[in-house]
């Protein structure tokens, strides 16, 4: 069934994967949608590594019949070795899909979205025992502003 | 608090509709209903019957004569500038019938204990408050003046109110700006604009007021929070040629505009004489001596691009009519 969230979470999703630079660089892209099953194992193999994932949704009554849904979406990107760089790179690069997202709300104003805003970015570096480098882990949130009437 | 099924009395148990009257204080044979979404607690229009107690000098100790006076039916009731809404309440507050009159408009207010009807309601004066550029910042705040108030339990919460119709998301501010002599810009980023209609009351007939008359407009603006700086005050304080115009946007592309072709200052008693700095920003009226004193236009079309024409060109060439202009196209 057709919910505003999954429409926002793929409709960012695939705004992501038509950006020429992301699409160039990154090797796996993380759907979280139906297929194969994907392990969010973070194998240099799979890096640079873009996924987006649902995080987290907050509820505001605005009025007796409409509702705000301020839904959190998780970019999380991966880059293997310690230069922080290619990380950046793609961060930016992810930052300007979202910026583009924000001014035409990716078409979905209609359904209720009133706003797209990139909220707050964490850097980890991170390495298990086996590993011969550690990774930069960014950790993008990205919180999409759902007015919707008579959805519960 | 929470009702009988344990829900609170709150948000979505809360129903209004307006409907424009043929004639004053009754229903409309055919009437048009329009839905209008409430904040939470935000109507606020109840009837009170004020008694008074005239001086007989012809009293005891136990008590005096009380009279009921007339039924007094006023109130307000807040709301989110969504895109129809404000349509509609522009057209309420602004619209004048042949006789110079405001329209009146029948109330179905629904709360589980307590569904009213109110009938001949007008707006006595409308409110405009931004307080900033983020969603839901934009409210409107119609008090409304009424003849008579009643129960109907015949509304049904769920087939009498249509919400279909309505844009889920309200206009939001984009800016607003103060010119002088259509040269100098002043950046407002707050302000409240309120449109009052001067309604006046009529004689009692029956416990009921008899008529409610509009009497003259007046468009006041409060800059709660402006960039002044030493010429915008000069300007003030010399009677410069002032005027006003506030934009809002949506993501579907709706428009709104607001225009306050000339405005003046309107001297009160806490305000600095002539000769002292101006501290605080005074509060403007609007006046209508070249053209209408507010110029209005609201573009309903998904992704509409009709837009008034800019302040200067609106200025300089001053309107014959003092109608608002609304630029409204139906989705």
């Amino acid at each position: 069934m057709a919910n505003p969230f999954t429409d926002g979470r793929q409709a960012l999703l695939a705004r992501l994967q038509a950006d020429p630079t992301l699409d160039a660089a990154v090797t796996e892209w993380h759907e979280w949608g139906s297929g194969l099953i994907q392990r969010y194992d973070f194998l240099p193999a799979s890096c640079p590594l873009i996924s987006v994932a649902p995080a987290a949704l907050d509820e505001d009554d605005l009025s007796n019949i409409t509702d705000r849904f301020p839904q959190s979406l998780e970019i999380v990107i991966l880059t293997d070795g310690q230069d922080a760089e290619p990380g950046e790179e793609l961060l930016a690069a992810a930052l300007a899909v979202v910026q583009q997202a924000r001014a035409d709300r990716m078409g979905l104003a209609a359904e209720g979205l009133a706003g797209i805003n990139p909220q707050s970015t964490q850097w980890d570096i991170y390495a298990t025992e086996r590993d011969p480098r550690p990774r930069w882990l960014i950790r993008l949130r990205v919180e999409l502003i759902w007015y919707l009437r008579e959805l519960l | 608090m929470p009702g009988l099924t344990g829900n609170p009395h709150y948000s979505y148990h809360r129903h209004l509709r307006a409907s424009r009257e043929a004639t004053f204080g009754a229903v409309n044979p055919a009437p048009t209903w329009q839905a209008l979404p409430i904040l939470g607690d935000g109507y606020k229009l109840l009837a009170t019957a004020p008694r008074f107690r005239p001086e007989t000098n012809f009293h005891g100790y136990d008590g005096n004569v009380s009279i009921h006076h007339v039924l007094e039916l006023t109130g307000s009731h807040t709301m989110l500038a969504w895109p129809e809404c404000a349509l509609y309440l522009m057209h309420a507050t602004l619209d004048r019938d042949a006789n110079d009159d405001v329209y009146s408009y029948t109330h179905d207010y629904y709360t589980p204990p307590d569904p009213r009807r109110i009938l001949g309601a007008v707006v006595e004066s409308l409110a405009i408050n931004v307080s900033g550029t983020g969603d839901s910042d934009v409210q409107f705040v119609p008090t409304w003046h009424a003849r008579d108030e009643r129960q109907n339990d015949a509304l049904d919460p769920d087939s009498d109110f249509d919400y279909t119709g309505l844009t889920c998301i309200p206009f939001m501010f984009r800016d607003a700006r103060i010119e002088i002599d259509t040269v100098l810009s002043i950046d407002v980023e707050a302000f409240t604009l309120t449109i009052s209609n001067a309604i006046s009351v009529g004689p009692n007939r029956l416990g009921r007021v008899s008529y409610l008359i509009a009497g003259e407009r007046t468009i006041g603006l409060d800059l709660t929070r402006a960039n002044l700086d030493q010429e915008s005050r000069q300007a003030i304080r010399l009677g410069t040629n002032l005027s006003f115009e506030a934009r809002f946007n949506h993501p579907e592309g709706h428009l709104f505009q607001l225009q306050l072709p000339e405005l003046g200052v309107e001297e009160s008693d806490e305000s600095a004489s002539r000769t002292e700095v101006t501290k605080e920003a005074p509060r403007l009226v609007a006046a209508n001596c070249v053209g209408p004193d507010i110029i209005w236009g609201i573009d309903l079309a998904p992704g509409g691009t009709t837009t008034l024409p800019p302040l200067a060109t609106t200025t300089g060439a001053p309107t014959t009519t003092g109608a608002p202009t609304t630029t409204t196209t139906s989705a």
